[in-house]
Parts: C-alpha cells; sequence; structure tokens
C-alpha cells in the first residue's frame, strides 16, 4: 500500500463529505432519510455544466482553464449559480412534496416520497442530458509530484482545499450564527425551538438549501475529477449514508470524518480487491455502525 | 380455428406468469410496508437472492463456476425461500431496533451490494452472463408451448392461492 491510496481516498473522502453534511443536516432538522439527496449532487453538475455552456457561448475564451488548471472561469461562475439553483430545486421539492406529508403522515412515507423523487430527477436528467456522460473540460490534467511520494493533479490540490473552505465555512455557520443555533435548536427539539422563538420554518428551509448547495459543489468536484452523469449522484448515495450514519446523525464534523473514513476505505479496498468492489466498503461500514454503535463516532442517541 | 386460439392461450399464459410471480413479490411487500411499516427499499436484491440460491443448487455442475449441484427443483426453491429469509432475518436483526429509516438505508445497501455481488462474483454466479441452464418444472411440457405455459401458470397460481389463504385464514383469527 502507497501513501498515494491514502491520498486518493482523501479526495474521494471530500467529495462524500460536501454530500454527507447536506444528508445529516436534512436528516438531524427533517428526520428522515432524504433517497434524494443524491439527485441534487447530479442536478448541481448538470445545471454547472449549462450554465457554464451559456457563460462560455457569451464571453468569448471563458472556457479556457486557469493556469495549470482544467477549471475555467466559466465553471468557477457557473459552479455558484448552480448552488443558488440546486438550492432552489431542494425547496422546490420540500414546498410541493415533503412540507405537504409533515407531520400528517408516518415518517416512512416522507422516506418513500424521497425515493420517489429521486427516481424522476434522475430520470429526466437522463431524458434531457442523455446517459452518455458529460465532462466540464477535455483538458489533460497530469499528476505532479507533490513530495512524500505523493502525486495530485493540480485540479485535486485546488478541490481539497475548496472542499475544506466549504467545510470550515458550513461548522462555523453551524455554530457561530444566529441561524446555525436555531438549526441545532430545532434538530434538538422542534416544538421547544418554536416555543422559544424560534423560526422553524424559515430554519427548515435554510436546512434545504444549505445541503442543496453543498450537494450542488459536490457535484461540480465529482464532475471535475471524474464525469458527469445521471447516476453519478445516486452511486454516491450509499456512501453518503454509511458517512452521516458512521459520524452521527447531525454532526457536521461527524459526518466529515465519517466521509474521510469511507473514501479512504474505499480506497483501500479499490487498491487490495479491485475497483468493482468500492460500493461494498461503503455498506460494509454501514452494518457494522448499525450492530457496534448505531448513534455513529460523534452522534446522541436516535 | 383451434390453431388460432392455442396462440394467444400460450402467450396470455406466459405473460399471467409473469404478471403473477411479480403478486408474490407485491405480496412478501405488503407484509412488511402494508402491514407492517417497513419502508424495503431493496426487495428486488431479496428477489436476486433467492433465484441465485435456486439456480446455483439446481443447474448442473459447470466448469469455472461454483455451486451446480444438480438437485431437484423443489428443494431450490426451498432453499431460496431460506436463503432470501435468512438474508431478510439478519437486516431485520439489525435495524428494526433502530429507526424506521435505517432500515431503508441498509435494505438500499443490500440491493446496492447484492447487484455488486450477482456482476463482480463470477465464480459463483457467472457475472453479467447470469447462470444458465437452470432447470424448469414441467420441462417435458416444453415442445407444446401452450400446454408448457399453462402448466406453469397453474402452479403459480396455486402458490400465490395457498398465500392468499393463509393471509384469509390469519385475518379471520386476528378477527
Amino acid at each position: 500500500m502507497t501513501p498515494q491510496v491514502l491520498f486518493d481516498g482523501l479526495i474521494s473522502g471530500s467529495l462524500i463529505g460536501l454530500g454527507a453534511i447536506g444528508v445529516t443536516i436534512t436528516y438531524s432538522i427533517l428526520r428522515f432519510a432524504n433517497f434524494a439527496h443524491g439527485e441534487l449532487i447530479s442536478f448541481g453538475a448538470y445545471a454547472t455544466l449549462l450554465v457554464a455552456t451559456g457563460i462560455s457561448a457569451l464571453i468569448v475564451g471563458s472556457d479556457r482553464g486557469i493556469g495549470a488548471l482544467s477549471i475555467s472561469p466559466a465553471v468557477i461562475a457557473a459552479s455558484f449559480i448552480a448552488m443558488v439553483l440546486t438550492a432552489g430545486l431542494a425547496l422546490v421539492l420540500d414546498r410541493i412534496l415533503f412540507s405537504r406529508l409533515r407531520g400528517k403522515s408516518a415518517a416512512i412515507s416522507i422516506v418513500m416520497a424521497s425515493f420517489g423523487a429521486s427516481m424522476a430527477i434522475r430520470a429526466s436528467l437522463e431524458f434531457a442530458f442523455t446517459s452518455r456522460p458529460a465532462y466540464f473540460s477535455h483538458d489533460l490534467q497530469i499528476a505532479k509530484p507533490i513530495g512524500f511520494g505523493l502525486k495530485a493533479t493540480p485540479d485535486q490540490m485546488v478541490l481539497l482545499v475548496v472542499a475544506a473552505a466549504l467545510l470550515i465555512g458550513v461548522h462555523l455557520m453551524l455554530s457561530r450564527t444566529q441561524i446555525g443555533r436555531a438549526m441545532r435548536a430545532v434538530s434538538e427539539n422542534p416544538a421547544l425551538a418554536r416555543v422559544a422563538g424560534v423560526d422553524v420554518d424559515r430554519t427548515i428551509r435554510f436546512a434545504w438549501a444549505t445541503g442543496g448547495a453543498l450537494a450542488s459543489a459536490s457535484g461540480v468536484m465529482l464532475g471535475l475529477l471524474v464525469q458527469i452523469r445521471p447516476f453519478m449522484g445516486f452511486d454516491l448515495l450509499l456512501p453518503l449514508f454509511a458517512a452521516a450514519i458512521l459520524g452521527g446523525i447531525g454532526s457536521v464534523p461527524g459526518a466529515f470524518a465519517g466521509a474521510l473514513i469511507i473514501g479512504l476505505g474505499e480506497a483501500i479496498t479499490v487498491q487490495l480487491a479491485g475497483s468493482e468492489w468500492r460500493a461494498a466498503f461503503a455498506f460494509l461500514v454501514l452494518i457494522a455502525v448499525l450492530i457496534v454503535r448505531p448513534t455513529g463516532l460523534a452522534g446522541r442517541p436516535a | 380455428m383451434t390453431l388460432d386460439l392455442i396462440g394467444p392461450i400460450a402467450y396470455a399464459s406466459f405473460f399471467l406468469v409473469l404478471a403473477l410471480v411479480n403478486a408474490l413479490v407485491c405480496l412478501g411487500l405488503n407484509v412488511q410496508w402494508g402491514q407492517t411499516g417497513l419502508f424495503n427499499v431493496g426487495i428486488a436484491g431479496f428477489v436476486a437472492i433467492g433465484a441465485y440460491a435456486s439456480a446455483l443448487l439446481t443447474t448442473p455442475p459447470s466448469q469455472g463456476r461454483l455451486g451446480g449441484f444438480a438437485l431437484p427443483i423443489l428443494a431450490g426453491w426451498l432453499a431460496a425461500m431460506v436463503a432470501s429469509g435468512a438474508a431478510s432475518a439478519f437486516v431485520g436483526a439489525v435495524t428494526l431496533r433502530l429507526r424506521a429509516d435505517y432500515l431503508a438505508i441498509t435494505t438500499f445497501g443490500v440491493a446496492v451490494v447484492v447487484q455488486l455481488v450477482a456482476l463482480n462474483a463470477q465464480k459463483l454466479t457467472g457475472g453479467a452472463f447470469g447462470v444458465a441452464f437452470i432447470p424448469r418444472p414441467f420441462d417435458s411440457l416444453a415442445s407444446t408451448p401452450a400446454l408448457y405455459n399453462l402448466a406453469n401458470l397453474g402452479l403459480v397460481a396455486i402458490v400465490v392461492g395457498v398465500v392468499r389463504l393463509k393471509r384469509r385464514r390469519r385475518r379471520a383469527a386476528e378477527a
């Protein structure tokens, strides 16, 4: 095993982490496992692709990579717009689907509804963009040595920094700001939070928007490093859930730590058993956590 | 005239067999979702576990693949029920004391992993090519499609009927 495995695990762990934070936030505030979260990831990637194509048609040369990166100014600008669009999609889903079921029916019917939403969005993406993989850039990225026997492409380096910045940003938002405290209050006890003067509906909207924006960022990263497919988010769903549960539902640092463990484990699995078994690792972790410690690393009782 | 009818009958009974097979899956699902509110997302995974268990036991031995015990069809079907039931029982034991969503997530994981194993454990499942030469019931009738399909239809209808009857009895006992 080489240190390179650790680095690859770090990269895919960061990707999973951005999605897992969204899963853990929706789970702790809305109290259901959102099976449509993977599709927010795919939607974010396709929205970025679409907007970036529009920008590069309007502004000549904006689709050229910056320096050694394959990432162009058009993609960067588009990724911000896509974060807003994906947050919007999450809010629309909540408005037309989840909010109607909230409080009225069993929690499990909301999970079923999210499963249906997942299929509907995935099928729509496949219909609109076909199932052929798409790419932000066809530039070839060459991995360069970065010390300690590691090799990385410039894209990977930049995206690691971006993921870390997003993680720190979300953590600060949850721990230091008013809305973050409201989110934690609602996740502890919605009835009590409402009595204490927290605007629960606004907090729920904010949770959806945060989860959607992070999912979009994760989708763009995945699209830049691998490719864009309608199933890209769906294939990530099991690792997302495993990471969120491993970290302890509701804990943002926990979800990210869980994601790093999953990413690392997946990289090791690929090395030892072959890439076709990658997804099995997340399942093993999921089962192990549910048997040994269902509250996760940082969790409180479920 | 008779010839004209035999074709459609064979065709219709073939599709009725498929429909009733799906009905069996739905009856099982209804026990979980409908009567206990347990959201099994990966029912197809459990169907696959049963299918592979039966196929591995009843097929003739084949090179490059484990299994192939050439057991009777009935033994294969019983083993399928045991294998799939055992997998469900394990998932239930792990998740049922936890939140309802955990069952949904875990069964989703089961479906993903079953697909992985089916596609990649070539020694066991034959990979993407699958398992061939699975013995069929009423194979001696296969030369007359209408008879063959009707026999299968009768068999599946009996199985569905038995399941329905058992449920009605139980409901009557509860009432």
